[in-house]
Protein backbone atom coordinates (compact mmCIF):
# COMPACT_ATOMS: atom_id res chain seq x y z
CA UNK A 1 0.00 0.00 0.00
CA UNK A 2 2.96 2.09 0.12
CA UNK A 3 2.77 4.89 -2.54
CA UNK A 4 3.73 8.37 -3.49
CA UNK A 5 1.58 10.88 -3.92
CA UNK A 6 1.12 13.15 -7.20
CA UNK A 7 2.34 17.00 -6.06
CA UNK A 8 -0.67 18.98 -5.00
CA UNK A 9 -1.20 22.76 -5.39
CA UNK A 10 -2.46 25.08 -3.31
CA UNK A 11 -5.96 25.29 -5.05
CA UNK A 12 -7.62 23.66 -2.08
CA UNK A 13 -6.68 25.40 0.56
CA UNK A 14 -8.84 29.48 1.38
CA UNK A 15 -6.48 32.19 1.39
CA UNK A 16 -7.03 32.46 5.34
CA UNK A 17 -5.77 28.40 5.16
CA UNK A 18 -2.65 29.75 3.45
CA UNK A 19 -1.61 32.75 5.17
CA UNK A 20 -1.77 30.49 8.36
CA UNK A 21 0.56 27.98 6.57
CA UNK A 22 3.01 30.40 5.60
CA UNK A 23 2.96 32.10 9.17
CA UNK A 24 3.43 28.71 11.03
CA UNK A 25 6.31 27.86 8.59
CA UNK A 26 8.00 31.28 8.64
CA UNK A 27 7.67 31.62 12.27
CA UNK A 28 9.41 28.39 12.80
CA UNK A 29 12.08 28.91 11.08
CA UNK A 30 12.66 32.32 12.53
CA UNK A 31 12.50 30.87 15.92
CA UNK A 32 14.89 28.03 14.47
CA UNK A 33 17.41 30.98 13.23
CA UNK A 34 17.62 32.78 16.57
CA UNK A 35 18.01 30.05 18.81
CA UNK A 36 20.69 29.18 16.42
CA UNK A 37 22.14 32.65 16.73
CA UNK A 38 21.40 33.02 20.46
CA UNK A 39 22.93 29.72 21.40
CA UNK A 40 26.25 30.35 20.21
CA UNK A 41 26.40 32.95 22.44
CA UNK A 42 26.39 30.41 25.26
CA UNK A 43 23.21 31.68 27.32
CA UNK A 44 20.94 28.77 26.58
CA UNK A 45 21.63 25.99 28.74
CA UNK A 46 21.63 22.36 27.57
CA UNK A 47 21.20 21.29 24.18
CA UNK A 48 19.12 22.90 21.25
CA UNK A 49 18.08 20.40 18.16
CA UNK A 50 16.84 22.41 15.21
CA UNK A 51 13.90 21.95 13.29
CA UNK A 52 15.00 24.37 10.39
CA UNK A 53 14.52 22.47 6.46
CA UNK A 54 11.47 20.46 7.85
CA UNK A 55 8.63 23.15 8.60
CA UNK A 56 6.50 22.14 6.21
CA UNK A 57 5.92 18.46 7.91
CA UNK A 58 4.78 20.25 11.26
CA UNK A 59 2.74 22.92 9.16
CA UNK A 60 1.11 20.69 6.63
CA UNK A 61 0.23 17.67 9.19
CA UNK A 62 -0.75 20.29 12.09
CA UNK A 63 -3.63 21.85 9.84
CA UNK A 64 -5.38 19.66 9.98
CA UNK A 65 -5.20 19.37 13.44
CA UNK A 66 -7.66 21.07 16.09
CA UNK A 67 -8.58 21.25 20.04
CA UNK A 68 -9.64 17.80 19.72
CA UNK A 69 -6.12 15.96 18.74
CA UNK A 70 -2.69 15.68 20.66
CA UNK A 71 0.57 15.16 18.83
CA UNK A 72 3.65 14.10 20.41
CA UNK A 73 7.70 15.04 19.56
CA UNK A 74 10.85 14.63 19.33
CA UNK A 75 13.89 15.96 20.85
CA UNK A 76 13.94 18.28 17.57
CA UNK A 77 10.73 19.63 19.15
CA UNK A 78 9.98 23.03 18.27
CA UNK A 79 8.80 23.23 15.31
CA UNK A 80 5.76 20.75 16.62
CA UNK A 81 5.29 23.09 19.37
CA UNK A 82 4.31 26.21 17.21
CA UNK A 83 2.57 24.51 14.77
CA UNK A 84 0.43 22.88 17.35
CA UNK A 85 -0.29 26.79 18.73
CA UNK A 86 2.18 26.45 21.36
CA UNK A 87 3.36 30.40 22.59
CA UNK A 88 6.60 30.64 20.84
CA UNK A 89 7.29 33.58 24.24
CA UNK A 90 6.69 31.09 26.70
CA UNK A 91 8.71 28.39 24.59
CA UNK A 92 11.89 30.84 24.05
CA UNK A 93 11.80 31.27 28.06
CA UNK A 94 11.60 27.48 28.43
CA UNK A 95 14.49 27.07 26.31
CA UNK A 96 16.29 29.71 28.37
CA UNK A 97 15.40 28.05 31.43
CA UNK A 98 13.43 31.29 32.72
CA UNK A 99 10.59 30.81 35.44
CA UNK A 100 8.24 32.29 32.38
CA UNK A 101 8.89 28.93 30.06
CA UNK A 102 6.09 26.75 29.24
CA UNK A 103 7.53 24.23 31.44
CA UNK A 104 8.82 27.30 34.27
CA UNK A 105 12.26 26.47 33.03
CA UNK A 106 12.48 22.90 34.31
CA UNK A 107 11.80 21.34 30.83
CA UNK A 108 13.61 22.95 28.39
CA UNK A 109 14.21 22.37 24.82
CA UNK A 110 13.87 18.86 25.08
CA UNK A 111 10.55 19.13 27.22
CA UNK A 112 8.29 22.08 25.93
CA UNK A 113 4.76 21.12 26.43
CA UNK A 114 1.67 22.72 26.53
CA UNK A 115 -1.26 19.89 27.48
CA UNK A 116 -3.75 22.95 27.07
CA UNK A 117 -2.99 23.11 23.30
CA UNK A 118 -2.92 18.74 22.96
CA UNK A 119 1.10 19.27 22.85
CA UNK A 120 2.22 16.38 24.25
CA UNK A 121 5.65 17.20 24.75
CA UNK A 122 9.10 17.18 22.99
CA UNK A 123 10.87 14.05 24.13
CA UNK A 124 14.19 13.34 25.21
CA UNK A 125 14.52 9.78 24.40
CA UNK A 126 13.96 8.49 20.57
CA UNK A 127 10.98 6.40 20.31
CA UNK A 128 9.15 8.44 23.32
CA UNK A 129 6.66 9.49 21.86
CA UNK A 130 4.60 6.98 19.37
CA UNK A 131 3.59 5.14 22.29
CA UNK A 132 2.29 8.28 24.43
CA UNK A 133 0.06 8.82 21.01
CA UNK A 134 -1.21 5.23 21.14
CA UNK A 135 -3.27 5.85 24.81
CA UNK A 136 -3.92 9.12 23.71
CA UNK A 137 -5.79 7.53 20.73
CA UNK A 138 -7.28 5.05 22.79
CA UNK A 139 -8.69 7.29 24.79
CA UNK A 140 -9.92 9.69 22.26
CA UNK A 141 -11.25 6.46 20.89
CA UNK A 142 -13.40 5.28 24.14
CA UNK A 143 -14.44 9.38 24.75
CA UNK A 144 -15.78 8.95 21.12
CA UNK A 145 -14.42 12.75 21.14
CA UNK A 146 -13.57 12.55 17.24
CA UNK A 147 -9.91 13.09 18.18
CA UNK A 148 -7.25 11.93 16.23
CA UNK A 149 -3.07 11.59 17.51
CA UNK A 150 -0.06 11.99 15.70
CA UNK A 151 3.42 11.20 16.45
CA UNK A 152 6.48 12.82 14.87
CA UNK A 153 9.50 10.90 15.02
CA UNK A 154 12.77 10.69 13.18
CA UNK A 155 14.11 8.15 11.04
CA UNK A 156 16.86 6.97 13.44
CA UNK A 157 13.21 6.27 15.84
CA UNK A 158 11.58 4.47 13.16
CA UNK A 159 13.58 1.55 14.33
CA UNK A 160 13.10 1.53 17.91
CA UNK A 161 10.96 -1.28 19.36
CA UNK A 162 8.44 0.88 20.69
CA UNK A 163 8.20 2.34 17.60
CA UNK A 164 7.17 -0.94 16.15
CA UNK A 165 5.30 -1.99 18.74
CA UNK A 166 3.33 1.20 18.70
CA UNK A 167 2.17 0.56 14.96
CA UNK A 168 1.23 -2.67 15.60
CA UNK A 169 -0.74 -1.78 18.49
CA UNK A 170 -1.98 1.14 16.74
CA UNK A 171 -3.55 -1.24 14.30
CA UNK A 172 -4.72 -3.70 16.82
CA UNK A 173 -6.47 -1.30 18.71
CA UNK A 174 -7.84 0.19 15.01
CA UNK A 175 -6.66 3.80 16.83
CA UNK A 176 -7.35 7.53 15.12
CA UNK A 177 -3.26 7.90 14.99
CA UNK A 178 -1.04 9.02 12.65
CA UNK A 179 2.88 8.27 12.95
CA UNK A 180 5.28 11.05 10.71
CA UNK A 181 8.18 9.40 10.13
CA UNK A 182 10.06 12.55 9.55
CA UNK A 183 13.54 11.02 7.69
CA UNK A 184 15.74 13.73 7.29
CA UNK A 185 18.66 11.28 6.15
CA UNK A 186 20.29 11.01 9.61
CA UNK A 187 20.05 9.29 12.95
CA UNK A 188 22.56 11.93 15.06
CA UNK A 189 25.56 11.06 12.20
CA UNK A 190 24.13 7.79 11.45
CA UNK A 191 23.03 7.52 7.92
CA UNK A 192 19.20 6.21 7.55
CA UNK A 193 20.25 4.75 4.37
CA UNK A 194 22.51 2.61 6.36
CA UNK A 195 20.26 2.01 9.31
CA UNK A 196 17.40 1.56 8.20
CA UNK A 197 16.81 -1.85 6.22
CA UNK A 198 14.03 -1.44 3.81
CA UNK A 199 14.41 1.16 1.29
CA UNK A 200 11.57 3.44 2.61
CA UNK A 201 10.27 3.68 6.02
CA UNK A 202 6.76 3.96 4.85
CA UNK A 203 7.89 -0.15 3.11
CA UNK A 204 6.80 -0.90 7.19
CA UNK A 205 3.24 0.28 7.15
CA UNK A 206 2.49 -3.08 4.86
CA UNK A 207 3.81 -5.40 7.88
CA UNK A 208 1.02 -3.73 10.34
CA UNK A 209 -1.26 -3.59 8.22
CA UNK A 210 -1.60 0.25 7.57
CA UNK A 211 -1.55 2.45 4.75
CA UNK A 212 1.94 3.83 4.21
CA UNK A 213 2.83 7.36 1.99
CA UNK A 214 6.07 8.95 1.52
CA UNK A 215 6.10 12.27 0.29
CA UNK A 216 8.37 15.30 -0.23
CA UNK A 217 9.07 17.06 3.03
CA UNK A 218 9.60 20.65 0.89
CA UNK A 219 6.45 20.64 -0.17
CA UNK A 220 3.88 21.70 1.95
CA UNK A 221 1.14 20.86 -0.31
CA UNK A 222 2.20 17.08 -0.53
CA UNK A 223 2.42 17.12 3.37
CA UNK A 224 -0.97 18.86 3.64
CA UNK A 225 -2.67 16.39 1.44
CA UNK A 226 -1.28 12.97 2.69
CA UNK A 227 -1.96 14.74 5.86
CA UNK A 228 -5.61 14.95 5.43
CA UNK A 229 -6.25 11.96 4.17
CA UNK A 230 -4.58 10.19 7.00
CA UNK A 231 -6.66 12.66 9.40
CA UNK A 232 -9.93 12.07 7.74
CA UNK A 233 -9.46 8.41 7.54
CA UNK A 234 -8.55 8.31 11.36
CA UNK A 235 -11.75 10.45 12.46
CA UNK A 236 -14.03 8.16 10.83
CA UNK A 237 -12.61 5.20 12.59
CA UNK A 238 -10.32 3.64 9.44
CA UNK A 239 -7.27 3.26 12.05
CA UNK A 240 -3.89 4.28 11.42
CA UNK A 241 -1.40 5.78 8.63
CA UNK A 242 1.92 5.94 8.62
CA UNK A 243 3.52 8.75 6.30
CA UNK A 244 7.53 9.12 5.68
CA UNK A 245 8.11 12.82 4.84
CA UNK A 246 11.95 13.07 3.67
CA UNK A 247 13.71 16.34 3.88
CA UNK A 248 17.00 17.74 5.00
CA UNK A 249 17.61 19.13 7.93
CA UNK A 250 19.14 22.51 7.57
CA UNK A 251 21.35 22.32 10.62
CA UNK A 252 23.38 19.77 12.56
CA UNK A 253 22.01 17.07 14.74
CA UNK A 254 22.63 19.61 17.68
CA UNK A 255 24.07 22.68 18.09
CA UNK A 256 27.63 22.26 17.85
CA UNK A 257 27.52 19.34 16.14
CA UNK A 258 30.36 19.25 13.14
CA UNK A 259 28.46 17.48 10.98
CA UNK A 260 31.71 15.58 9.54
CA UNK A 261 29.27 12.91 8.69
CA UNK A 262 27.62 14.62 5.49
CA UNK A 263 28.51 16.15 2.26
CA UNK A 264 27.42 19.87 2.33
CA UNK A 265 23.68 19.01 1.32
CA UNK A 266 22.58 21.96 2.89
CA UNK A 267 23.34 24.86 0.82
CA UNK A 268 21.52 22.87 -2.20
CA UNK A 269 18.63 22.27 -0.35
CA UNK A 270 18.21 25.73 0.89
CA UNK A 271 18.72 27.07 -2.69
CA UNK A 272 16.53 24.69 -4.64
CA UNK A 273 14.17 22.81 -2.27
CA UNK A 274 13.36 24.95 0.70
CA UNK A 275 9.66 24.46 1.69
CA UNK A 276 9.21 28.64 2.23
CA UNK A 277 10.42 29.52 -1.45
CA UNK A 278 8.43 27.30 -2.85
CA UNK A 279 5.67 27.59 -0.97
CA UNK A 280 5.84 31.37 -1.92
CA UNK A 281 6.48 30.69 -5.56
CA UNK A 282 2.96 27.69 -5.69
CA UNK A 283 1.07 30.92 -4.20
CA UNK A 284 2.10 33.67 -5.93
CA UNK A 285 2.15 32.13 -9.24
CA UNK A 286 -1.34 30.94 -9.00
CA UNK A 287 -2.83 33.91 -7.75
CA UNK A 288 -3.90 33.11 -4.56
CA UNK A 289 -1.52 35.55 -2.29
CA UNK A 290 0.07 38.67 -3.02
CA UNK A 291 4.14 38.49 -2.24
CA UNK A 292 3.24 41.69 -0.38
CA UNK A 293 1.01 39.51 1.71
CA UNK A 294 4.04 37.13 2.57
CA UNK A 295 6.44 40.68 3.26
CA UNK A 296 3.82 41.38 5.94
CA UNK A 297 3.98 38.46 7.47
CA UNK A 298 7.95 37.63 7.68
CA UNK A 299 7.82 41.67 9.12
CA UNK A 300 5.40 40.58 11.82
CA UNK A 301 6.80 37.08 12.37
CA UNK A 302 10.45 38.86 13.04
CA UNK A 303 9.36 41.18 15.04
CA UNK A 304 7.65 38.23 17.13
CA UNK A 305 10.83 36.08 17.62
CA UNK A 306 12.08 39.27 18.82
CA UNK A 307 10.06 40.13 21.66
CA UNK A 308 10.13 36.46 22.56
CA UNK A 309 14.29 36.76 23.17
CA UNK A 310 13.87 39.99 24.63
CA UNK A 311 11.09 38.79 27.21
CA UNK A 312 13.06 35.47 27.79
CA UNK A 313 16.39 37.22 28.46
CA UNK A 314 14.55 39.66 31.27
CA UNK A 315 12.92 36.86 32.37
CA UNK A 316 13.79 35.83 35.99
CA UNK A 317 15.49 32.26 36.63
CA UNK A 318 13.32 29.57 38.43
CA UNK A 319 13.92 30.49 42.36
CA UNK A 320 16.54 27.19 44.06
CA UNK A 321 13.51 26.06 45.73
CA UNK A 322 12.00 25.60 42.88
CA UNK A 323 13.97 22.81 41.67
CA UNK A 324 12.35 20.23 44.10
CA UNK A 325 8.97 20.76 43.69
CA UNK A 326 6.28 19.32 40.93
CA UNK A 327 7.45 15.78 41.75
CA UNK A 328 4.76 14.13 43.08
CA UNK A 329 0.87 16.16 43.22
CA UNK A 330 1.56 14.89 47.01
CA UNK A 331 3.91 12.91 49.15
CA UNK B 1 2.25 -9.32 34.65
CA UNK B 2 5.93 -10.11 36.40
CA UNK B 3 7.81 -7.32 37.62
CA UNK B 4 10.93 -9.21 35.76
CA UNK B 5 8.87 -8.24 32.51
CA UNK B 6 9.54 -4.45 33.48
CA UNK B 7 12.44 -4.10 31.23
CA UNK B 8 10.64 -4.02 28.06
CA UNK B 9 8.84 -0.63 28.96
CA UNK B 10 10.75 0.79 31.40
CA UNK B 11 10.84 4.08 29.49
CA UNK B 12 7.05 4.38 29.46
CA UNK B 13 7.72 4.14 33.67
CA UNK B 14 10.86 5.89 34.40
CA UNK B 15 11.10 8.58 31.39
CA UNK B 16 8.02 9.20 30.97
CA UNK B 17 5.04 8.77 33.64
CA UNK B 18 7.07 9.86 35.90
CA UNK B 19 8.93 12.65 34.84
CA UNK B 20 6.15 14.32 33.06
CA UNK B 21 4.97 16.54 36.46
CA UNK B 22 8.65 17.46 36.93
CA UNK B 23 9.50 18.19 33.27
CA UNK B 24 6.39 20.25 32.19
CA UNK B 25 6.68 22.91 35.52
CA UNK B 26 3.85 21.30 37.09
CA UNK B 27 1.35 21.20 34.32
CA UNK B 28 0.60 17.33 33.87
CA UNK B 29 -0.39 14.81 36.04
CA UNK B 30 -0.52 11.27 35.17
CA UNK B 31 -2.82 9.26 37.51
CA UNK B 32 -1.55 5.85 36.32
CA UNK B 33 -1.32 1.94 38.47
CA UNK B 34 0.57 -0.72 37.16
CA UNK B 35 -0.07 -3.93 38.79
CA UNK B 36 3.17 -6.27 39.07
CA UNK B 37 3.64 -9.30 40.67
CA UNK B 38 7.20 -9.69 42.56
CA UNK B 39 9.04 -12.72 45.00
CA UNK B 40 10.23 -15.19 44.58
CA UNK B 41 8.65 -19.03 45.90
CA UNK B 42 7.59 -21.05 42.72
CA UNK B 43 10.82 -22.18 41.66
CA UNK B 44 10.71 -20.07 38.46
CA UNK B 45 14.16 -19.54 37.83
CA UNK B 46 15.65 -15.73 37.44
CA UNK B 47 13.83 -13.96 35.06
CA UNK B 48 10.21 -14.83 36.91
CA UNK B 49 11.52 -14.29 40.49
CA UNK B 50 12.54 -11.31 40.92
CA UNK B 51 12.28 -8.70 43.73
CA UNK B 52 13.34 -5.28 41.83
CA UNK B 53 11.18 -2.81 44.57
CA UNK B 54 14.30 -0.81 45.28
CA UNK B 55 14.43 -0.21 41.24
CA UNK B 56 11.06 1.24 41.32
CA UNK B 57 12.00 2.99 44.63
CA UNK B 58 14.83 4.85 43.08
CA UNK B 59 13.15 6.72 40.87
CA UNK B 60 11.61 10.13 41.55
CA UNK B 61 8.30 10.81 40.60
CA UNK B 62 6.72 7.28 41.15
CA UNK B 63 4.84 5.63 44.16
CA UNK B 64 5.70 2.25 45.24
CA UNK B 65 2.95 -0.30 47.20
CA UNK B 66 3.81 -3.73 48.33
CA UNK B 67 0.54 -4.73 50.66
CA UNK B 68 2.07 -8.20 52.93
CA UNK B 69 -1.95 -9.25 53.05
CA UNK B 70 -5.63 -8.78 51.46
CA UNK B 71 -6.95 -6.06 53.56
CA UNK B 72 -3.79 -3.77 53.19
CA UNK B 73 -3.94 -4.61 49.47
CA UNK B 74 -7.32 -3.27 48.90
CA UNK B 75 -6.89 -0.32 50.81
CA UNK B 76 -3.81 0.40 48.82
CA UNK B 77 -5.16 -0.26 45.79
CA UNK B 78 -8.48 2.12 46.28
CA UNK B 79 -5.77 4.72 47.35
CA UNK B 80 -3.34 4.17 44.75
CA UNK B 81 -6.39 4.48 41.85
CA UNK B 82 -7.61 7.69 43.34
CA UNK B 83 -3.78 9.18 43.56
CA UNK B 84 -2.93 11.46 41.01
CA UNK B 85 0.48 10.28 40.91
CA UNK B 86 1.71 6.94 39.15
CA UNK B 87 1.93 4.31 41.06
CA UNK B 88 3.77 0.43 41.31
CA UNK B 89 1.58 -1.55 42.49
CA UNK B 90 3.81 -4.34 43.61
CA UNK B 91 1.48 -7.81 44.44
CA UNK B 92 3.91 -10.86 45.96
CA UNK B 93 3.01 -13.80 43.86
CA UNK B 94 2.64 -15.59 47.07
CA UNK B 95 0.22 -14.32 48.57
CA UNK B 96 -2.39 -14.56 46.45
CA UNK B 97 -3.39 -18.21 48.42
CA UNK B 98 -3.82 -16.15 51.64
CA UNK B 99 -6.99 -14.60 52.87
CA UNK B 100 -7.50 -12.01 55.24
CA UNK B 101 -10.73 -10.42 56.77
CA UNK B 102 -11.85 -7.27 53.63
CA UNK B 103 -14.81 -5.35 54.45
CA UNK B 104 -17.51 -5.16 51.23
CA UNK B 105 -17.36 -1.21 51.78
CA UNK B 106 -14.74 1.27 50.07
CA UNK B 107 -11.47 1.81 52.22
CA UNK B 108 -8.18 4.13 51.91
CA UNK B 109 -4.85 3.00 53.48
CA UNK B 110 -2.87 6.05 52.94
CA UNK B 111 0.64 5.76 51.64
CA UNK B 112 3.63 5.94 53.63
CA UNK B 113 1.97 4.68 57.05
CA UNK B 114 3.70 1.56 58.52
CA UNK B 115 1.44 -1.39 60.03
CA UNK B 116 2.84 -2.46 63.50
CA UNK B 117 2.40 -6.09 62.65
CA UNK B 118 3.54 -6.85 66.31
CA UNK B 119 4.57 -5.12 69.27
CA UNK B 120 7.73 -5.97 70.63
CA UNK B 121 10.29 -4.50 73.16
CA UNK B 122 13.85 -6.07 72.12
CA UNK B 123 14.40 -5.70 68.63
CA UNK B 124 13.03 -3.87 65.58
CA UNK B 125 12.41 -6.16 62.80
CA UNK B 126 11.08 -4.11 59.19
CA UNK B 127 9.93 -6.82 56.46
CA UNK B 128 7.81 -6.50 53.41
CA UNK B 129 5.35 -8.48 51.42
CA UNK B 130 5.63 -11.99 52.24
CA UNK B 131 8.80 -11.55 54.34
CA UNK B 132 6.06 -10.08 56.50
CA UNK B 133 4.89 -13.29 57.13
CA UNK B 134 8.45 -15.11 57.55
CA UNK B 135 9.20 -12.60 59.80
CA UNK B 136 6.00 -13.60 61.87
CA UNK B 137 7.02 -16.91 62.09
CA UNK B 138 10.65 -16.15 63.34
CA UNK B 139 9.84 -13.86 66.31
CA UNK B 140 7.44 -16.34 67.59
CA UNK B 141 10.55 -18.63 67.77
CA UNK B 142 12.51 -15.94 68.97
CA UNK B 143 9.55 -15.30 71.56
CA UNK B 144 10.65 -18.91 73.01
CA UNK B 145 13.78 -18.06 73.59
CA UNK B 146 12.48 -14.09 75.91
CA UNK B 147 13.45 -12.15 72.74
CA UNK B 148 10.50 -9.52 72.07
CA UNK B 149 10.37 -8.50 68.28
CA UNK B 150 8.43 -5.43 67.02
CA UNK B 151 7.46 -6.43 63.37
CA UNK B 152 6.96 -3.38 61.05
CA UNK B 153 5.37 -3.56 57.86
CA UNK B 154 6.10 -0.36 55.65
CA UNK B 155 3.33 -0.95 53.11
CA UNK B 156 5.00 1.07 50.86
CA UNK B 157 8.61 1.86 50.18
CA UNK B 158 7.71 4.93 48.49
CA UNK B 159 6.97 6.95 50.40
CA UNK B 160 8.69 5.28 53.13
CA UNK B 161 7.44 6.00 56.82
CA UNK B 162 10.81 6.03 58.28
CA UNK B 163 8.94 8.07 61.30
CA UNK B 164 7.29 4.77 62.97
CA UNK B 165 10.64 2.73 62.25
CA UNK B 166 12.91 5.44 63.78
CA UNK B 167 10.01 5.22 67.06
CA UNK B 168 10.61 1.76 67.18
CA UNK B 169 14.00 2.23 67.04
CA UNK B 170 14.41 4.57 69.61
CA UNK B 171 12.50 1.61 71.92
CA UNK B 172 14.39 -1.23 71.02
CA UNK B 173 18.00 0.09 70.09
CA UNK B 174 18.12 -3.08 67.42
CA UNK B 175 16.79 -3.15 63.95
CA UNK B 176 16.82 -5.76 61.52
CA UNK B 177 15.74 -5.40 57.86
CA UNK B 178 14.46 -8.56 56.43
CA UNK B 179 14.59 -8.28 52.08
CA UNK B 180 14.31 -10.95 49.74
CA UNK B 181 15.87 -8.60 47.01
CA UNK B 182 19.35 -8.83 45.69
CA UNK B 183 21.93 -7.28 48.62
CA UNK B 184 23.34 -4.33 46.90
CA UNK B 185 21.41 -0.75 46.85
CA UNK B 186 18.38 -2.59 48.19
CA UNK B 187 15.26 -1.90 50.11
CA UNK B 188 17.34 -3.55 53.21
CA UNK B 189 20.52 -1.45 52.59
CA UNK B 190 18.54 1.59 52.37
CA UNK B 191 16.20 1.13 55.34
CA UNK B 192 19.11 0.33 57.40
CA UNK B 193 21.33 3.33 55.68
CA UNK B 194 18.37 5.97 56.25
CA UNK B 195 17.29 5.22 60.29
CA UNK B 196 20.76 5.03 60.57
CA UNK B 197 21.75 8.14 59.16
CA UNK B 198 18.73 9.97 60.76
CA UNK B 199 19.30 8.73 63.96
CA UNK B 200 22.66 10.00 63.79
CA UNK B 201 21.48 13.38 62.61
CA UNK B 202 19.03 13.82 65.56
CA UNK B 203 21.32 12.46 68.43
CA UNK B 204 24.39 14.51 67.04
CA UNK B 205 26.69 11.69 67.18
CA UNK B 206 27.04 8.05 65.67
CA UNK B 207 24.42 5.25 66.46
CA UNK B 208 25.24 3.48 69.31
CA UNK B 209 23.23 0.56 67.26
CA UNK B 210 24.22 -1.41 63.95
CA UNK B 211 21.48 -2.44 61.39
CA UNK B 212 21.73 -5.98 60.21
CA UNK B 213 20.12 -6.96 57.19
CA UNK B 214 19.06 -10.00 55.62
CA UNK B 215 19.08 -10.25 52.11
CA UNK B 216 19.41 -13.04 49.70
CA UNK B 217 22.46 -14.39 47.99
CA UNK B 218 24.23 -12.37 45.42
CA UNK B 219 23.06 -14.43 42.04
CA UNK B 220 20.42 -14.12 39.54
CA UNK B 221 17.62 -15.67 41.83
CA UNK B 222 18.14 -19.65 41.53
CA UNK B 223 15.21 -22.22 41.35
CA UNK B 224 16.04 -23.38 45.19
CA UNK B 225 14.98 -21.37 48.21
CA UNK B 226 17.20 -19.05 48.84
CA UNK B 227 15.08 -16.17 50.24
CA UNK B 228 15.00 -15.22 53.46
CA UNK B 229 13.60 -18.19 55.78
CA UNK B 230 12.80 -18.09 59.42
CA UNK B 231 16.24 -19.57 60.94
CA UNK B 232 18.24 -16.71 58.52
CA UNK B 233 16.09 -14.03 60.20
CA UNK B 234 16.10 -14.97 63.80
CA UNK B 235 19.94 -15.60 63.36
CA UNK B 236 20.28 -11.67 62.48
CA UNK B 237 18.19 -10.81 65.03
CA UNK B 238 20.37 -12.68 67.57
CA UNK B 239 23.70 -11.44 66.38
CA UNK B 240 21.81 -7.32 66.61
CA UNK B 241 20.75 -8.74 70.29
CA UNK B 242 24.71 -9.82 71.28
CA UNK B 243 25.66 -6.92 69.35
CA UNK B 244 24.33 -4.25 71.49
CA UNK B 245 24.04 -6.31 74.93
Amino acid sequence: MTGTLPTPTSQELTPDQLLDAYRVMRTIRDFEERVHEEFAGGDIPGFVHLYAGEEASAAGVCAHLDGRDAIASTHRGHGHCIAKGVDIVGMMAEIYGKSTGSCRGKGGSMHIADLSKGMLGANGIVGGGPPLICGRALASKHKGDGGVAVAFFGDGASNQGTTLESLNLATVWNLPAIFVAENNGYAEATSSSWSVATDDIADRAAAFGMPGVIVDGFDFFAVHEAAGEAVARAREGGGPTLIEVKFTRYFGHFEGDQQLYRADEVANAREKLDCLKRFRANVTSGGQLTGTQLDQIDSEVAAAVDEAVVAAKAAPKPDAADLLTDVYVSY
Amino acid sequence: MFIDFMGVCFDQIFNQAAKFRYMFGGHAVTPVVVRTMWGAGLRAAAQHSQSLLSVFTHVPGLKVAAPSNAYDAKGLMIAAIRDDDPVIFAEHKMLYDTSADVPEESYVLPFGEANVVREGGDVTIVAIGRMVHTALEAAEELAGSGVQAEIIDPRTTSPLDVETILESVENTGRLVVVDESNPRCSLATDVAATSHRTRSGRCGRESSWSPARTPRCRSPTPRGPVHPGRAKIAGAVKTAVDYAR
